[in-house]
């Protein structure tokens, strides 16, 4: 099964998998299979917990993450999936219902605790981390010094891009530009950007990714 | 395995460009659910994703704040130039000062012509004005001697001209057809027999 272990960051992406047999492993999961059980666990771990920091930051995380899990299980014990198949979609529902969840103790914290509100987590705490505004601010500087360095018809592609938010066929037929242009221009810029994030981390010691 | 078209690569993966459009927050709410669920459980994708993600928040954010390119510092030197109202104050102070050194170098101008009428008297030097031609003129030349000769030498005895002088009646007239550096000259006489008759001091100015 190709499980979290089996899709290692070590694996290139230009290797093909198959997906997982969603169906297989939740009637084991649904007939006891304690294996089975710790397989998606495996599985799911990981990316619960990134879909959880992304969106609510790293408070409690480790329980929101737990609490996910349980209950996807018990719905598997109790028969309640009606679409084995469709186990990562009710994955995804119940942890946003989580996120919903949290975000809504959050807003009632605030409101209820209004005294109190500097020492309290909320949702919008997590944007204001010290750590990911240094970060922000370091790669904005790097995505400047990118800038500085190419032509203005190129910058006018990657605003056209990233801030009009036109799409590529429409910047492609405007700019007379063909499909490959666009995203050579494109990954030039980014890998520019990663050599320049890879010199500053080096020299700062900051990392420029979140892994966590 | 659940074919989208091109959404995914050959590989199964999620596209790159899905990716950063999802960290753009720009996919339709169901592509968005399709991420969402490789996300889950496919740690290659995620860790793509932080990467597109990294790429496309700070080209957007960048750009959303310069949208047109910032100056590089070195043209900024003379960025003021493109500034008319400051450019003609520029360039105004630029001719005035080349004006001011023009008129003040140490080798200002010289007049076209300048006289000197010498005569046998002791006491200051005479002074002129530097020239690029002097005319000289003795009043006093002896009443005989003649054909007289004059030499121009320098303060160091240099000769710098020498011949006959044009005769007029009452004065002798030689005319230095060069400018001659600022210091101390003599004008010498000399009688048709080579003898020094009067010896003529001038300075010519700094």
């Amino acid at each position: 099964m190709a499980d979290e272990q089996g899709l290692s960051s070590t694996e290139d992406r230009s290797e093909g998998f198959s997906l997982p047999d969603w169906t297989q492993l939740v009637a084991r999961i649904h007939a006891l299979d304690g294996a089975a059980m710790e397989e998606l666990y495996a599985v799911l771990e990981k990316g619960i917990r990134y879909f959880l920091l992304r969106n609510l930051g790293p408070d409690e995380l480790d329980d929101k993450v737990h609490d996910c899990f349980v209950i996807v299980a018990q719905a598997i014990q109790n028969g309640e999936l009606r679409e084995p198949a469709r186990l990562m979609g009710y994955v995804r529902t119940v942890a946003r219902r989580q996120i919903a969840a949290s975000i809504e103790i959050a807003v009632n914290q605030r409101r209820t605790h209004a005294d109190y509100e500097d020492t309290l987590f909320t949702v919008s705490d997590w944007k204001d981390d010290p750590e990911r505004t240094l970060l922000a601010r370091q790669r904005e500087e790097i995505a400047r010094r990118v800038l500085n360095g190419i032509s203005r018809r190129d910058r006018e592609i990657l605003v056209r891009f990233y801030v009009k938010e036109q799409s590529q066929e429409k910047i492609c037929e405007e700019m007379a530009l063909s499909y490959n242009q666009f995203r050579l221009l494109k990954s030039r810029a980014k890998a520019r950007f990663g050599e320049l994030g890879k010199r500053m981390a080096s020299n700062s010691g900051v990392r420029l990714r979140r892994s966590d | 395995m659940k074919v989208r078209g091109t959404t995914l690569e050959a590989s199964g993966h999620e596209t790159e460009d899905r990716l950063e459009l999802y960290a753009l927050g720009r996919l339709s709410h169901s592509d968005t659910e399709q991420v969402e669920e490789h996300l889950l459980w496919c740690g290659l994708c995620r860790e793509t994703l932080d990467s597109a993600a990294a790429f496309a928040l700070a080209m957007r954010d960048e750009l959303k704040h310069n949208p047109a390119p910032i100056p590089k510092k070195s043209s900024q030197w003379f960025g003021w130039l493109t500034t008319p109202r400051i450019a003609m104050i520029g360039a105004f102070a630029l001719i005035l000062l080349a004006l001011s050194i023009y008129v003040l170098r140490p080798g200002r101008p010289v007049a076209s012509l300048a006289a000197l009428q010498l005569t046998a008297i002791r006491g200051e030097m005479q002074t002129v004005r530097p020239a690029r031609q002097l005319r000289l003129t003795v009043t006093d030349a002896p009443a005989t001697g003649a054909p007289f000769r004059l030499e121009l030498v320098n303060g160091g005895g240099t000769p710098i001209w020498s011949g006959a002088p044009e005769a007029t009646p009452g004065a002798l007239r030689m005319q230095v057809n060069k400018p001659l550096d600022p210091g101390n000259y003599f004008v010498r006489l000399y009688a048709s027999g080579g003898e020094l008759l009067h010896e003529y001091g001038f300075r010519v100015q700094d």
